[in-house]
C-alpha cells in the first residue's frame, strides 16, 4: 500500500494571449507540436490532450501499467454538435462514420490513448470547473490504495460554439490542457519531487455561501490534520461565484489557515483543465512553501487536492 | 463470508422492459421483446432502419415529476427515478448517513444528449443562409446540459453529501461507475455509495450507429450465424453499494458481494474490437485474479453479447481462450431489450443477481443457427434451471474500454 504519490512530470497547454471573454489556443501552434502524427480523426479536445499527455512524458521512462484519467466539463461537445449538425442539416446518411466514435463522451482520452498504446483503465470525470482536480484526486486515491502504479491524470477543454453559449459564469475564460504524470511511492522518492498526500471532495448539495465556505474549511481540516502545526501554505482558489464571494472566501481562508508568510490567490477559469493548471503553477512557482492547496467551487461542490514539497527548492521547474 | 468486500444492498431500474425489478425480470424471462419501430424516424427516409428500444411506460414520470422533472434532463430523470427504486429496495434511511460520507457515482455514454439535440434542431432545421450567432438558444436547455449535473441531481434528490461524479466510459460507463464506487466504500472515504449507468435513446447515436452499418433490420441475434448487428435502447440501472461489514451490522439486504473488477483498454481501435480480444482476455483475467477465484467457480458469464458480427465473434474468441475451450453458460440480455448504452452493464449485473436469487438462467432469444466458428453455450431461446453462485459480467466500450466484474450471491 502506497501513502503518496509523486508527481513526476506535467505537460500543459493554454492561450498565450489572453482577452476579456473567450480564449482560444492558435491551432497553428499545437499542429506545429504535433507534426508526424495523423490528426484525421482526432478533434481539438484531443489534440490538446494528446499534446499536454505528450509533455508530461517527455524524456521520462514509460511504465507498462499506466492508467489515464481526464477531468472535462464539456468534453467532446464541439465534436457532437457538428456530428448531428450534418444530419439534421444534410440528413443521416450525411454524416461521416468515421466521426460517430467522437461524439461519445469517453472518446477524447481514448484517442489519446489509443494512441499513446495505454493498456490499463483510461477513466473521464464530469464534474464541471472541478473536473480536472478531481482525475487527479481519483488518481492519487488510485495510487495511495495499491490498485494503480502510475497514472497521468488532468484535465483539458475546447471552447466551440455551444460552450460558450452553454458557459454562464460570466468570467474570461480560457480553453486549455493539463496533464500530470503521477507515479506510486514504490519507485521511490530520491529526486525529491512533490508530493501529492490528500484529495477531499464534497457536494454538499446546497451552494449557500456560508455552506461552501464551512465545507471547504472542514476539508482543508481534515487534510492538514496529520502535518506540524504551522506549516508555510499556499493556496491557489478557483470557483464560479461573484467577485465579491470569492474575497469573501479569500478572508474566510486566510483567517482559517493564518497569514503567517501564506499566499493565497484566485486563480483564472480553464474549464475542466483548471485545477491541473492550479497544480502546475505550484509547482513551478511555489518551492517556497511547504504544501500547496489546490481548491475548486463549482456550485455546490468543493475539491481540494494537497501537495507537500519534499524539496526545498525555489526553482521547482529544474527538477523537471 | 468475507467481510472486506463492498456488497450491493439494493437496486433499481427504469428501463424499456420494466420500470421495477419484478416487472424486469419477467420481461425478460419470458423473453418479450421491447424494440419495436420508433415513430420519430417513421417518415425520414434517412434512416433505412427504424427499430429502438424506448421506454413507454410513463407512470414513472409522475412520481418525480412534482420534485424535479420540469427543471432538469431527461438522463437526470431517469437517473434519480432508478436511484429513488434503489434507496427504496434497500430499505435504508438516508437521513442517518453522516454528513459527507455518501457517494454517488453514474456511468453515461452520451449524458444529456437530447438537450444537445433539441438545441441543433432549433439552430439548423428548416433554415438557410443564416447566421447560427444571431439564433437565440433556449437558456434552460443550456443550463440542463453539463454532465455533472446528473450525478448531482441524484445526490440532491436523495440529500446527500459527499463525492459525486459522473462519469463516461462509453457502453462499459455502469462497470466503470461501480468500479469508482466500491473504490471510494472499500477506502473508507465514504460508507454508502449510490451507483449505476444511465442513457437516454438519442439521435446522434442512433444516427451514427446506422453509418457504422451496426444496426439490425428487424432482430437481435447474439451469437447466432445470422446476426446482424445492434438495437439502441435506454434506461437506468442503480445499485446501493456498502461494505460488507456494515450491511451486516445494519441489517441490510445482501443481495450481491463485489468480487473482482477487470477493467483494461485495447489500445487498437475506436470502434472495432481487437481480432484477437486482447482486452476482453485482459479485462475478465484480471477480474478473476482481483477475486481470489478459480474459473471452474464462475457458474454464468453475461456476456456484452450486442449482436453485431464484430463483438460477439470477438467476445467468444476471447471466451474460449479464457476459459481453455470451455466457456461456463452465457447470455445476452441484449437480444430481449437492446443495448442501453451507458445503462447495458447496469442492468446486466442487476439482471446476475436476478438469476442467483431464482437459479434460472435468462436466454439469449432469436437463435436459430450456430456461428461454425466457435463453440459456446448460449442458452438459446429459453430460460435454464441452474444454480449460480457466482458469475461474471462482460461490457465492452467504444474507445476499446473493456470491464469484467466477477460478483458471487449470498
Amino acid at each position: 500500500m502506497f501513502n503518496n504519490a509523486v508527481i513526476s512530470g506535467y505537460g500543459f497547454i493554454k492561450p498565450s494571449d489572453k482577452n476579456n471573454g473567450f480564449n482560444i489556443i492558435n491551432e497553428e501552434y499545437y499542429e506545429e507540436l504535433l507534426k508526424g502524427i495523423s490528426l484525421k480523426y482526432i478533434d481539438k479536445i484531443g489534440r490538446l490532450i494528446l499534446l499536454a499527455i505528450k509533455l508530461a512524458l517527455k524524456g521520462k521512462e514509460r511504465y507498462e501499467d499506466i492508467n489515464l484519467i481526464l477531468g472535462t466539463e464539456y468534453g467532446p461537445l464541439s465534436s457532437i454538435h457538428s456530428f448531428d449538425s450534418v444530419a439534421v442539416r444534410n440528413g443521416a446518411l450525411s454524416v461521416n462514420p468515421s466521426l460517430f466514435p467522437n461524439t461519445v463522451l469517453n472518446s477524447p482520452i481514448c484517442l489519446a490513448g489509443i494512441h499513446e498504446r495505454v493498456k490499463e483503465s483510461m477513466d473521464t470525470i464530469y464534474t464541471g470547473l472541478n473536473s480536472g482536480l478531481d482525475a487527479i484526486g481519483i488518481a492519487w486515491l488510485r495510487i495511495s490504495s495499491g490498485k494503480s502504479n502510475s497514472v497521468i491524470a488532468g484535465g483539458a477543454d475546447d471552447l466551440g460554439f455551444l460552450q460558450q453559449k452553454l458557459y454562464q459564469r460570466g468570467k474570461n475564460v480560457s480553453e486549455a490542457s493539463a496533464f500530470l504524470l503521477l507515479k506510486g511511492s514504490e519507485y521511490g522518492n530520491e529526486e525529491k519531487l512533490p508530493e501529492i498526500f490528500g484529495y477531499e471532495t464534497t457536494c454538499f448539495y446546497r451552494s449557500d455561501l456560508n455552506v461552501i465556505i464551512d465545507g471547504m474549511k472542514q476539508l482543508i481540516s481534515q487534510l492538514l490534520k496529520n502535518n506540524r502545526a504551522r506549516p508555510k501554505i499556499y493556496v491557489s482558489i478557483c470557483s464560479d461565484r461573484t467577485k465579491e464571494d470569492e474575497e469573501e472566501i479569500v478572508e474566510a481562508v486566510r483567517i482559517y489557515v493564518g497569514t503567517n508568510k501564506n499566499e493565497i490567490l484566485l486563480y483564472d477559469d480553464y474549464l475542466g483543465a483548471t485545477g491541473a493548471l492550479q497544480t502546475i503553477d505550484f509547482l513551478q512557482y511555489g518551492g517556497e512553501f511547504e504544501i500547496g492547496l489546490v481548491c475548486n467551487i463549482g456550485g455546490d461542490r468543493v475539491s481540494v487536492l494537497a501537495i507537500k514539497n519534499v524539496s526545498k527548492s525555489k526553482h521547482r521547474q529544474a527538477i523537471f | 463470508m468475507n467481510n472486506e468486500k463492498a456488497v450491493i444492498v439494493g437496486m433499481g431500474v427504469l428501463s424499456a422492459a420494466g420500470a421495477d425489478l419484478d416487472t424486469f425480470w419477467d420481461t425478460l424471462l419470458n423473453g418479450n421483446i421491447t424494440y419495436r419501430n420508433l415513430k420519430n424516424f417513421d417518415n425520414d427516409e434517412q434512416y433505412r432502419i427504424k427499430i429502438g428500444s424506448v421506454i413507454n411506460d410513463k407512470h414513472w414520470y409522475a412520481e418525480i415529476e412534482k420534485v424535479f422533472c420540469p427543471d432538469i434532463g431527461l438522463a437526470s430523470n431517469y437517473a434519480v427515478y432508478a436511484s429513488l427504486q434503489a434507496v427504496k429496495n434497500a430499505g435504508i434511511d438516508l437521513e442517518s448517513v453522516p454528513q459527507g460520507r455518501a457517494a454517488v457515482v453514474i456511468g453515461t455514454t452520451m449524458g444529456e444528449i437530447q438537450l444537445e439535440e433539441a438545441l441543433t434542431t432549433h439552430i439548423y432545421q428548416g433554415r438557410e443562409n443564416f447566421n447560427v450567432n444571431e439564433i437565440e438558444l433556449n437558456k434552460k436547455f443550456l443550463s440542463m446540459y453539463p454532465t455533472n449535473a446528473i450525478a448531482q441531481e441524484v445526490q440532491k434528490a436523495l440529500k446527500l453529501s459527499g463525492p459525486c461524479y459522473t462519469i463516461s466510459s462509453a457502453c462499459a460507463s455502469g462497470n466503470y461507475a461501480f468500479s469508482l464506487a466500491v473504490d471510494l466504500v472499500m477506502s473508507g472515504k465514504v460508507d454508502i455509495a449510490v451507483a449505476g449507468g444511465i442513457d437516454v435513446f438519442s439521435r446522434v447515436a442512433f444516427t451514427g450507429f446506422q453509418r457504422l452499418l451496426a444496426l439490425t433490420p428487424d432482430y437481435c441475434r447474439p451469437f447466432d450465424k445470422n446476426r446482424k448487428g445492434l438495437v439502441v435502447g435506454e434506461g437506468g440501472g442503480m445499485i446501493v453499494v456498502k461494505r460488507m461489514r456494515d450491511a451486516l451490522a445494519d441489517k441490510n439486504p445482501i443481495l450481491g458481494i463485489f468480487l473482482g473488477f477487470g477493467l483494461s483498454s485495447e489500445r487498437y481501435h475506436m470502434t472495432s474490437p481487437h481480432p484477437d480480444g486482447d482486452g476482453a482476455i485482459r479485462a475478465m483475467e484480471g477480474a478473476v485474479k482481483e477475486a481470489g477465484i478459480s474459473l471452474k467457480d464462475i457458474d454464468y458469464v453475461s456476456a456484452h453479447g450486442t449482436g453485431t458480427p464484430a463483438n460477439d465473434k470477438m467476445e467468444s474468441l476471447a471466451l474460449l481462450k479464457v476459459f481453455d475451450s470451455k466457456t461456463p453458460p452465457l447470455s445476452s440480455i441484449k437480444s430481449i431489450m437492446g443495448h442501453a448504452m451507458g445503462a447495458a452493464s447496469a442492468f446486466e449485473l442487476i439482471a446476475c443477481i436476478q438469476m442467483m436469487q431464482k437459479n434460472i438462467i435468462l436466454p439469449t432469444i432469436n437463435y436459430s443457427e450456430p456461428d461454425p466458428l466457435y463453440d459456446v453455450d448460449c442458452v438459446p431461446n429459453k430460460a435454464r434451471k441452474a444454480e449460480m453462485n457466482c458469475v461474471l459480467s462482460n461490457s465492452f466500450a467504444f474507445g476499446g474500454q473493456m470491464s469484467s466484474v466477477i460478483i458471487s450471491g449470498r
